[in-house]
């Protein structure tokens, strides 16, 4: 807006000297406005920043991501296999097989994915703080709410670029064309920006209830800042710091475990309790919503075969399964050739492993409803953060610290949870040896969270990597700078160890 | 439609016939200028009354007085007679190929061919007619050096066009057409019959003249203008078929081959995999038979023209009817031109064009690639069983399991056959007049109207390919039906001024004129679901409308687009003793597509011509009858990009948020914009020579061109952590360079004519900077463009064979790092940087996509009443990239090639084993690249001019009847349908097997005139 704006403004004020000279040349866009047609008063600049923001919200769950998230952070460990056919998706192999290279696609995919996030949030940003010049109606604490979910939005995309890639670029304003691409920025500069950028967030965010209460569904929270800082900690193994943001989002009362664990996904439980970090998809073809960006993120995983749900990636693995049997998420966790839901009985394509990730499936009455008619779970959101991870965070924080019974605490409450009511299963843990309930709590993250987000980075952090198997110690810690990037940038770029 | 346009026919065309009475004799000798050799069967004719010279050049003729007696011989240029009063008249017959008085077009005016100083090639009208083209340009293939031309196989199909190499990477690389001095991007609506010359501009000092739209080339057509007194009604008509030979059709296996072939690669994969057992055995489904079809053709026309003093008149109706060789694709097209001039007194002429045109077209509904991909073990047809007249997909057999994804191709040929209906409507009119005064000085001004107007509309019905209860996925799940209407109107109007001064020693022209040109397009669609309702699988034809339609499905959008120009110019032509020539050109061009400050560009340029010849000192020389030396220097700029790319906007709905159960929409603001932009500049140097020699029998035209492109419009993408999303920018420059030349030999010996012309040309491409670290474009997965190579090249491994055993693995695998699982019958890839890891460092450019050698030749016979020609043309230095072989999401058949795959130790050295878990066998390398050159035989034909003695009894004037053939034979190495694959300029000549083959044509025509 700023760059845009001003040009426009500037154009139109140029246009206005120099009067009709050229008009024949004079050929404009229609349904654009530009410098002969632009009146500022006409769109207010709020709408503006809202746009922008709206964009930064979109790219987060753009086909890049949908596709290179679930293949970064699950199919590269021994719990997920690629799925699918054997020779579908090859550029998933690789990464199961652990041999891929800097030229995988998917990882560039995964880069680029976060990038894109970060230059919406940069144009927010930039367009918040210069919003008083351009517009009087617009308080500051309205430009400040902009700010912030950029802010947020922002510091969550350089947490999982430092996580996945280790040092990267920190772009924090719109950059021209002709710019040289910057150098990678060590990460503790990094992470020291992004923090204090949260703290200054979470007042100006709103909370879950309160955005639950308008209506006003898709944006971070003040835990999602939160659940991002306790994040950044953990990874620097600042446990402390760490618990101390989990603490302050348990007590916010913002979120709790009130959702049944086989509820979690689906529709109605969006933005529910459980929600911390989530990414709104929408499709309802019979009110005309179609959300923006890509629907991919249910059909990339989705079951393949009849009902057809989609191509089958990140599928549970037999390690998985095995070790989850009698798990009462199990079921919730993993959707199989033969089971039967709703009356269903669900046929698999001929595949190796025809076994599906539960978490994406959406219920056959969803499936019905606004004239959807189809099975490939478009309106399934994106849980990037969910409640019982930060109670986990909290309790591997505490058992960290020394804390056992906070820790055994907070580790019951998710137990509880997945328990369902069945006493007979997942019997409360009560040791008091810390390196066997620090085990207990690595084990629920394993099953509570299978499928999602952790599992790959919590192995790496937690020096557990003889769990992944073709795992290449002092080279897997990090994925690769992509070479696509690292040539487009003329060298600029360095590359990480091993690779 | 076509009544409308037969009665306007006959309203634009007056007829006229006279006679007379009291005839004289007239009698002489033709002979032949060169060698002053009598000429035998000269026609000497004057309406219906005709005779021919004998074998001494000899001739007679009864005549009334006053009248003007034509003399024609192929390969002679015709001559005039006017005869007052009996006698003796010779005649001596100028051979056309050295007429160098006659004047060729040049925008804004013409010249004379022998003051020409840049590349100009000629194709007369007489080349191209009988072509069964729906295209112009399609015809010029192989006939002008430098002039690259991939043709499309499709009924409607243009061909692209490139000269001299490619000279932009983002802009358009067609060239400007400019029409009877209308400028243009399209001549698809031109009738080929309709055409008296077209003149390709190459070298700067020619098209300097159209300053900031010259830089691709121009191609400047004139259409016919009556050229004689008299009334003339002539009529051409033809009718052929074009078919797809089994020789050049893909290659496929049959039912058989491919359940050995797929159960090769199940072991391959899985050694404990079960057999599978295939539901047709033998031969199977041909698909691509079931697909393909000899197609009918046909065109007639009909002209009327009538010349005399005070002016003349052309008119021309034409009907094309063309059936692609893909079922169900066809194009009919209806074109009315007339063409006419009036002077007014000595001072004064006026002109009047126009061009009516009605086309529709039908789409081929089926994708060739998927007649290519599907397997031939089914058969296309479900048992009767499971059909149901309610669901049109029932008649189907769904698509095999192992290949779900790729649906049967004949459903959807079937289903979607007559649903879509594309009808275009033109209309070119354009007026000019002409005003002589001061003796040397012509005025002209000129207007110029081109409106088209398109209809569409497209109706799908709910459908499901299913045998009772079997899934697929080859559904529609509801009837949907599309409508969409465009309307554009393009003016122009042209002033100018020519000052023209011819004495004995030297000629001068000079002209300063104006141009302004606009173009303003529009148009809409709108589409809606579930007709009726939901409960209808099938919509009559008249119930398709889009009230009918769901309202909650309907939606619509529109478009508007419009961009100007402006230009001042001027040129002076100057010819001293004959001898020593000079052109010199400017132009200041402003466009609307670049940003205010950048719009104005001036583009001058120099042409220098030495008639050596002519020169005291090289007289006597006895074989050598003309020699020029010319050079040009000059600048001309390509516009050819999108609207509006200088100027930063805000889409006020630019990205959704849906927030409480609805849907908001939100501005959004455009990207990085270069308000900077501007055109990119070419400068073309060109050096070249004409020679005639051996009593102008043998004519050489050499020459040499440098082109560069400079501010290159290209998008160079930075890394991601800078930006994505970045408009188009001048960053860059790249350069074209070739030689050309055009050899022919002409002569007769007796009644025996001959010629053979040869032409060919070279052109080196090279990128020279891009970006501003010269970083390169990637152009999808398989294309590079570097500086230092050429524009679009292939960027992938070198193959090194096949590993043929697991010691061949080990021994590469311990000297190798990479991120793939080599086993034997894998393609063995070359370490090119030697560093001891196999990956993307080890890739490099290994294929072009421009040719470095073009070529053409024709030959042409003539004995008494026959003719005999023929047309060849190819390419050389060029790679495809064949795509086809490789299987990604679902299984497909096999090529019959693949027979020969890798299956044991020394089987194949070239084809890989059938595995496809393996994707490195599908990487892009030279194993994949195929050699894109070809050979063709363009065109043959023999005909007959029925003898005029005969005619004259029936009145008539002239009566042709030819056979031809186009295409009839192709050498190629390339394993796909046709060698002429095409593409964008970064990412051209891949084969996925879905190219349009290019069918070899028959057709049997006639010509007569009244």
């Amino acid at each position: 807006m700023k760059k845009t704006s001003y040009s426009i403004l500037a154009a139109a004020a140029m246009l206005a000297l120099s009067s009709c000279s050229g008009e024949f040349l004079d050929r404009y866009p229609h349904g654009q406005w530009h410098e002969g047609n632009y009146v500022p008063d006409d769109v207010p600049y709020s709408i503006l920043i809202e746009g922008e923001l709206a964009n930064a919200y979109a790219y987060q769950h753009s086909y890049d991501f949908n596709a290179s998230a679930p293949t970064l952070h699950c199919i590269s460990t021994d719990d997920a296999d690629k799925g699918s056919t054997a020779s579908d998706m090859s550029w998933a192999k690789i990464i199961d097989a652990h041999t891929w290279d800097a030229s995988a696609g998917v990882v560039n995919q995964y880069y680029v994915a976060w990038y894109n996030v970060i230059k919406y949030c940069n144009r927010t940003i930039s367009y918040a703080e210069s919003a008083g010049q351009f517009d009087k109606n617009i308080t500051e604490e309205e430009a400040n709410y902009y700010k912030a979910q950029a802010l947020t939005i922002r510091a969550q995309a350089y947490f999982r670029l430092i996580q996945a890639f280790g040092d990267v670029p920190y772009v924090d304003r719109e950059l021209g064309q002709d710019e040289k691409t910057p150098a990678r920025t060590d990460k503790n500069e990094i992470n020291a920006n992004i923090i204090s950028q949260l703290e200054w967030a979470i007042p100006h965010l709103r909370t879950r209830k309160a955005l639950v209460a308008d209506g006003d569904l898709g944006r971070v929270s003040q835990n999602s800042a939160r659940a991002v800082l306790a994040k950044i900690y953990m990874y620097e193994k600042d446990w402390a710091n760490c618990m101390k943001w989990t603490g302050e989002i348990i007590n916010s009362g913002d979120n709790d475990l009130s959702t049944p664990f086989d509820q979690i996904w689906t529709e109605k439980e969006e933005f529910g309790p459980e929600s911390i970090y989530e990414m709104d998809l929408d499709y309802k073809p019979s009110l005309s919503i179609n959300s923006a960006g890509n629907h991919q993120w249910a059909s990339i995983q989705g079951f393949r075969g009849q009902p057809n749900g989609g191509w089958g990636m990140n599928g549970p693995s037999e390690l998985l399964r095995n070790d989850m049997a009698g798990d009462p998420r199990y079921h919730a966790t993993v959707l199989s050739d033969g089971d039967v839901r709703e009356g269903v009985t669900f046929k698999s394509a001929a595949v190796p492993n025809p076994h599906y990730n539960a978490k994406v499936y959406a219920p056959l009455y969803e499936q019905q409803m606004y004239n959807r008619n189809t099975a490939g779970g478009q309106w399934l959101n994106i849980r990037l953060i969910r409640y019982s991870d930060i109670v986990l965070m909290h309790a591997e924080c505490a058992c960290e610290l020394g804390n056992l019974a906070e820790a055994r605490a907070k580790l019951e409450m998710v137990r509880a949870r997945a328990r369902g009511g069945d006493s007979s299963k997942l019997p409360e843990i009560t040791t008091d040896v810390q390196a066997e309930l620090r085990e207990a709590i690595h084990t629920e993250r394993r099953f509570e969270l299978a499928m999602e987000f952790e599992r790959y980075f919590d192995l790496i952090r937690w020096g557990e990597t003889d769990k992944i198997t073709g795992f290449k110690e002092g080279c897997h810690e990090l994925y690769p700078i992509p070479q696509k990037q690292i040539d487009a940038s003329n060298g600029i770029l360095t590359q990480n160890p091993g690779y | 439609m076509k009544k409308t346009l037969i009665i306007l026919f006959a309203l634009l065309s007056a007829l006229q016939v006279s006679w007379g009475q009291g005839k004289i004799e007239v009698r002489g000798k033709v002979t032949a200028s060169d060698n002053g050799e009598p000429l035998p069967g000269v026609a000497v004719s004057i309406g219906n009354n005709y005779t021919e010279t004998d074998y001494n050049g000899a001739y007679s003729i009864l005549v009334e007085p006053g009248s003007t007696l034509k003399f024609e011989l192929s390969g002679m240029k015709a001559v005039g007679l006017t005869v007052k009063s009996s006698g003796n008249y010779d005649i001596t017959m100028v051979p056309q190929a050295i007429d160098l008085e006659e004047s060729v077009v040049v925008g804004y005016g013409t010249q004379r061919k022998k003051d020409i100083t840049g590349s100009i090639t000629v194709v007369s009208g007489e080349e191209l007619k009988n072509t069964p083209a729906n295209n112009p340009l399609s015809a010029l293939q192989g006939k002008v050096p430098g002039l690259y031309v991939i043709n499309s196989g499709a009924a409607d199909g243009s061909p692209s066009i490139t000269l001299r190499g490619v000279s932009t990477v983002r802009a358009s690389t067609t060239p400007l057409y400019v029409v009877d001095n209308m400028l243009t991007d399209n001549i698809s609506w031109l009738n080929v019959n309709d055409i008296a010359s077209m003149e390709v501009l190459k070298d700067a000092s020619s098209t300097a003249m159209f300053g900031v739209q010259g830089a691709n080339g121009v191609i400047i057509i004139t259409t016919k203008k009556a050229d004689s007194e008299g009334t003339k009604v002539s009529y051409s008509g033809s009718a052929g078929v074009n078919v797809v030979h089994d020789r050049d059709r893909l290659q496929l296996c049959d039912a058989d081959e491919f359940t050995l072939l797929y159960n090769e690669l199940l072991k391959n994969m899985d050694p404990e995999a079960e057999t599978w057992v295939p539901e047709l055995t033998g031969k199977g489904t041909d698909w691509i038979d079931l697909v393909l079809r000899p197609a009918f053709y046909t065109n007639h026309n009909i002209t009327l023209a009538k010349g005399g003093k005070a002016g003349s008149s052309t008119t021309s109706l034409s009907f094309l009817h063309n059936e692609g060789v893909v079922k169900f694709n066809s194009y009919d097209n209806v074109n009315l031109r007339t063409n006419n001039e009036y002077k007014v007194g000595e001072w004064m002429k006026v002109g009047v064009q126009a061009n009516i045109r009605a086309r529709q077209s039908d789409p081929a509904n089926v994708s060739l690639s998927s007649a290519a991909r599907v397997i031939p073990t089914y058969s296309p047809w479900d048992s009767e069983d499971y059909w149901d007249e309610t669901n049109l997909g029932s008649y189907f057999h769904p698509a095999d399991n192992i290949q779900k994804d790729v649906g049967n191709p004949l459903a959807s040929m079937y289903i979607g056959r007559g649903n879509s209906h594309n009808n275009a409507y033109q209309g070119l009119l354009n007026g000019f007049v002409e005003i002589y005064f001061l003796k040397d000085f012509t005025f002209k001004a000129a207007g110029y109207l081109d409106y088209n107007v398109g209809v569409s509309d497209s109706y799908n019905p709910k459908y499901y390919v299913t045998n009772g209860g079997s899934a697929s996925s080859q559904y529609s799940r509801y009837t949907s039906f599309s409508r969409s209407m465009s309307l554009s109107k393009k003016r122009q109007a042209d002033i100018t001024l020519t000052y023209n001064k011819v004495t004995d020693k030297f000629r001068l022209n000079a002209m300063a004129g104006f141009t302004a040109k606009e173009y303003i397009g529009s148009g809409f669609s709108a589409s809606c679901d579930t007709l009726i309702n939901g409960t209808y699988w099938t919509i009559p034809e008249d119930m398709r409308m889009l009230n009918l339609g769901d309202p909650k499905s309907k939606k619509n959008s529109d478009w508007y687009s419009s961009n100007a120009f402006l230009s001042y110019l001027g040129r002076v032509n100057a010819s001293l003793l004959d001898r020593y020539l000079l052109t010199a050109t400017i132009r200041y061009d402003g466009s609307s597509k670049f940003g205010r400050n950048h719009r104005w560009g001036l583009f001058p340029s120099l042409g220098l011509g030495w008639v050596i010849s002519d020169e005291p000192f090289m007289q006597g020389l006895d074989h050598l009858n003309f020699w020029k030396l010319r050079t040009s220097y000059g600048f001309a700029g390509n516009d050819k990009i999108g609207d509006y790319l200088a100027y930063p906007t805000i889409n006020p709905m630019g990205t959704t948020i849906i927030s409480g159960g609805n849907t908001y929409y939100i501005p959004v603001t455009s990207y990085q914009v270069d308000q900077n932009i501007h055109w990119e500049v070419v400068s073309t140097f060109d050096i070249g020579t004409d020679i005639k020699m051996f009593r102008n029998r043998l004519n050489l035209d050499l020459g040499y061109y440098y082109k560069k492109t400079e501010d290159l419009l290209a998008h160079v993408a930075p890394t991601i952590s800078v930006g994505s999303g970045y408009a188009v920018t001048n960053a860059g420059s790249l350069c074209n360079q070739g030689f050309e030349y055009v050899i022919s030999w002409e002569d007769r010996i007796g009644e025996f004519g001959y010629n053979l012309s040869i032409n060919g040309s070279t052109v080196k491409n090279r990128v020279l900077a891009l970006g501003n670290d010269n970083s390169y474009i990637t152009s999808g997965n398989y294309h590079r463009t570097d500086v230092g190579q050429p524009v679009g090249s292939f960027y992938g491994y070198v193959a090194e064979g096949i590993f043929q055993n697991q010691k061949e693995v080990d021994e590469w695998t311990a000297a190798h790092k990479s991120s793939y699982e080599f086993k034997p019958g894998d393609i063995r890839y070359a370490d090119l940087n030697n560093d001891g890891s196999f990956n993307d460092k080890d890739r490099t450019f290994i294929g072009k996509t421009i040719p470095s050698f073009i070529y053409g030749a024709s030959l042409k016979l003539s004995w008494k009443g026959f003719d005999l020609a023929c047309d060849v043309n190819g390419v050389s230095g060029v790679e495809i990239l064949n795509t086809k072989f490789w299987q990604t999401y679902a299984q497909y058949n096999y090529y019959k090639v693949q027979l020969n795959r890798w299956h044991g130790e020394n089987t194949s050295n070239t084809l890989p084993i059938l595995d496809s878990t393996r994707p490195q066998n599908q990487l892009c390398s030279t194993n994949a690249i195929e050699d894109g050159s070809y050979f063709r035989i363009r065109n043959i034909q023999l005909g007959y001019t029925v003898p005029k003695k005969l005619l004259n009894a029936i009145g008539m004037h002239n009566l042709y009847l030819y056979v031809q053939t186009q295409n009839p034979f192709t050498v190629k190495h390339t394993t796909s349908y046709s060698p002429e694959i095409g593409g964008g300029i970064l990412s051209a000549n891949i084969d996925d097997g879905g190219s349009f083959p290019i069918p070899s044509t028959y057709t049997f025509g006639i010509n007569l005139t009244f």
